[in-house]
């Protein structure tokens, strides 16, 4: 275990170092490194330079010892000839003198002591050397003069002649030395640059890309969202559609299981009647009831309630005057039979000891009919709103036009809508003869749908919705105003916007009007997907007065 | 002679209709059955009970009507009359309206369209025992 631990305690910082070398290096790191190592390399090349200069410097003075040298030389020669040191070459002498203690003093700054001791030694002797002679020259004694020339002089020139000579060699050769450094060193610098540049837009180009592969990723998941979104808003569209078809169904069914259950218990009861219906009533009563019966079977609109309430009470007033017992009871049985005018017939029938079990049988006989009509109109009606979500859920899978009417694409969206739009809001259908148009019905509806929506929502505590369809520019305008508040100016430039919606938080997607102007866009055959519609899809707004219109291309 | 009346509220005539004669059926002469076609109706009802001397015992209210729903009526009776049973029938229900119900309107059931005749019968005979 301990064994395993610390190989691994080991080869950690080595998995860390390698990973750190590995790593590129960020650009600012890279920076940082080529800025000192230009900083470096630029000294190194200034202080080369530096260098080649000081050596192209010593050996110019080197050449002017020589010549300095090799003129003093001539000089002694001179005085040596001459016999005599004249003013003349006094003169030059001493202008040697000055030259050569100028020139050897520069040098002696400028060279390095060690290697020019030598020189400076050889130097000394000969010029010793020299003044000997000259002086034995100027005693008029050339001959020793010549002798001291040939025993030490002529020596010692060849000799410092050499030293000069080999001086100047090595100083050559530091300079192209020292040149050669400084031209590698600005080569390498350049090609260190280059790297440096490399290393950058390498870096740069990494950089790049990263980016570009971060934005086609973020790109790909809006695409994604955009269609999660635009298939959300179906789905709540879908909602709002089921809301209402289960309320438009379940309403009828509600109305048909009551009604069959009422039937059965009223035709028991009559069952359990009618063996003692001949020894309870007269032939007279039993004429009456008959009448009473005949009158409730016939078919009668359905009364309005609180009418019939007020009459109501007006009936059991009567009644009561006439000293009928359960005036309420009957009164109430009589209004829900319908019958309730010219009620004279009825009086002996209902002063009769059998009164309230006559009308009881006669409402049980006619309930079961008006129940039966009940059932029927409830019937039609949920095959109505079947039919219309048959339409409604027409979806072209095909992705073919179809040949279409627009007024029926609209009915079959207000019957979905029927059980919100019938309650407070009053419909103006305003409808042209117009041509049947190439489109996508489901497409369309789903359109309709967002108008007739928004229109209700506008108008929460009623007003009128006028549908108008007309003919208009070659192509089918269709508009549904209401009579709502109104969108003010500045929502009006982006209801069309997605994600726009001043619905509370969750309940509008705010891509109602966005897809509807898409879609209403899109319609047109083209067989590019973006202009499948072509057609338009505006607004116009004041407080009572929003309109929104369609137009279609033919 | 009942002075107790069971009151229905619907938009809806015929579901009005079936609904009286079930409870009619159900409960015979015990009590008054009315209804309302609107929660203003309803409140018109509500008035002429009072000057009859009648006591609603229970409001069956639907949800989805014309300009006040459902929720709001049975929150505004319970506030009026806390005694009244609250009862909802609704072929749409609306989670946040029958919750909103049921806390400030002391709701005693929701049933939902199409209901049974059993379960009406028994919400209406446990809420008036």
């Amino acid at each position: 275990m301990s064994t395993y631990s610390d190989a691994q305690a080991a080869a950690i910082p080595n998995l860390w170092l390698s990973r750190k070398l590995l790593r590129p290096l960020s650009s600012q790191s890279i920076l940082v490194i080529s800025v000192g190592v230009a900083i470096a390399t630029a000294s190194a090349i200034y202080f080369l330079n530096q260098m080649a200069e000081r050596s192209s410097y010593t050996r110019l003075l080197l050449t002017q010892v020589k010549e300095q040298v090799s003129r003093l030389n001539a000089l002694e020669w001179e005085g040596i000839a001459k016999g005599e040191i004249d003013q003349n070459l006094t003169e030059e002498l001493a202008e040697n003198q000055q030259s050569s203690d100028a020139v050897l003093s520069q040098l002696r700054q400028v060279g390095g002591a060690d290697s020019l001791r030598n020189l400076f030694l050889l130097y000394a002797e000969y010029k010793k050397e020299i003044d000997e002679a000259l002086n034995l020259v100027a005693q008029g004694q050339a001959e020793e003069a010549i002798s001291i020339d040939v025993e030490g002089i002529d020596e010692l020139y060849d000799e410092l002649y050499a030293e000069i000579a080999g001086l100047e060699q090595v100083y050559v050769g530091q300079q192209q030395q020292t040149r050669w450094l400084s031209d590698f060193g600005t080569a390498l610098s350049l090609l260190l640059a280059a790297l440096v540049i490399t290393a950058l837009f390498r870096q740069f180009n990494h950089n790049l890309q990263r980016k570009n592969q971060e934005l086609e990723a973020a790109l790909q998941e809006l695409q994604q969202a955009q269609n999660h979104l635009i298939q959300q808003e179906k789905m709540a569209t879908l909602g709002q559609v089921t809301a209402g078809v289960a309320h438009e169904i379940n309403n009828p069914l509600g109305v048909i299981r009551a009604s069959a259950n009422n039937t059965n218990r009223a035709l028991q009861d009559v069952l359990a009647a009618l063996p003692t219906f001949h020894q309870r009533l007269t032939p007279e009563e039993q004429e009456s009831f008959f009448e009473l019966v005949t009158r409730a079977l016939k078919p009668r609109p359905l009364e309005i309630l609180q009418e019939s309430r007020s009459l109501k009470r007006k009936i059991m007033a009567d009644l009561k005057e006439q000293g009928i017992s359960d005036a309420r009871d009957a009164a109430d049985l009589l209004i829900d039979m319908g019958v309730y005018e010219q009620l004279e017939f009825l009086l002996p029938l209902l002063k009769g000891e059998q009164g309230n079990w006559a009308l009881q049988l006669a409402y049980n006989l006619s309930c079961s009919f008006s129940a039966n009509q009940m059932i029927l109109n409830a019937v039609e009606r949920s095959a109505k709103i079947v039919f219309s979500l048959k339409n409604y859920s027409h979806f072209d899978h095909s992705g073919q036009k179809q040949r279409m009417n627009v007024v029926d694409s609209l009915e079959t969206t207000i019957a979905i809508y029927n059980s919100q739009l019938k309650r407070n809001i009053d419909i103006i259908r305003e409808y042209q003869d117009i041509p049947t148009l190439l489109g996508y019905p489901d497409e369309l509806i789903q359109v309709w749908t967002n108008l007739i929506h928004n229109a209700i929502q506008a108008m929460p505590s009623g007003g009128t919705l006028t549908l108008a369809v007309g003919q208009k520019d070659e192509g089918i305008e269709v508009t549904v105003t209401d009579t709502g508040e109104g969108i003010p100016a500045d929502v009006q430039q982006r209801i069309f916007d997605a994600f726009f919606t001043t619905k509370p938080t969750g309940e509008g997607s705010g891509l109602g009007l966005h897809i509807s102007q898409k879609i209403i866009e899109r319609h047109q055959g083209r067989l590019t997907i973006i202009e499948r519609h072509q057609g338009r899809l505006t607004v116009f707004s004041q407080p009572g007065h929003t309109q929104f219109g369609v137009w279609l291309p033919i | 002679m009942s002075n107790a009346a069971i009151l229905c509220v619907d938009d809806e005539v015929p579901i009005l209709k079936v609904l009286k004669e079930q409870l009619k059926r159900s409960f015979g002469n015990q009590y008054i059955y009315e209804v309302a076609q609107s929660v203003e109706e309803a409140w018109l009802v509500i008035e002429e009970m009072e000057q009859d001397e009648v006591k609603i015992l229970v409001i069956v209210s639907d949800w989805l009507m014309p300009n006040v729903r459902g929720d709001q009526f049975l929150i505004q009776v319970h506030e009026r009359f806390p005694e009244v049973v609250t009862v909802m029938l609704t072929g749409q229900a609306d989670e946040g309206a029958i919750d909103r119900a049921k806390q400030q309107a002391n709701l005693y059931a929701c049933l939902r369209k199409p209901w049974r005749e059993e379960e009406l019968q028994q919400v209406i005979r446990s809420a008036l025992n």
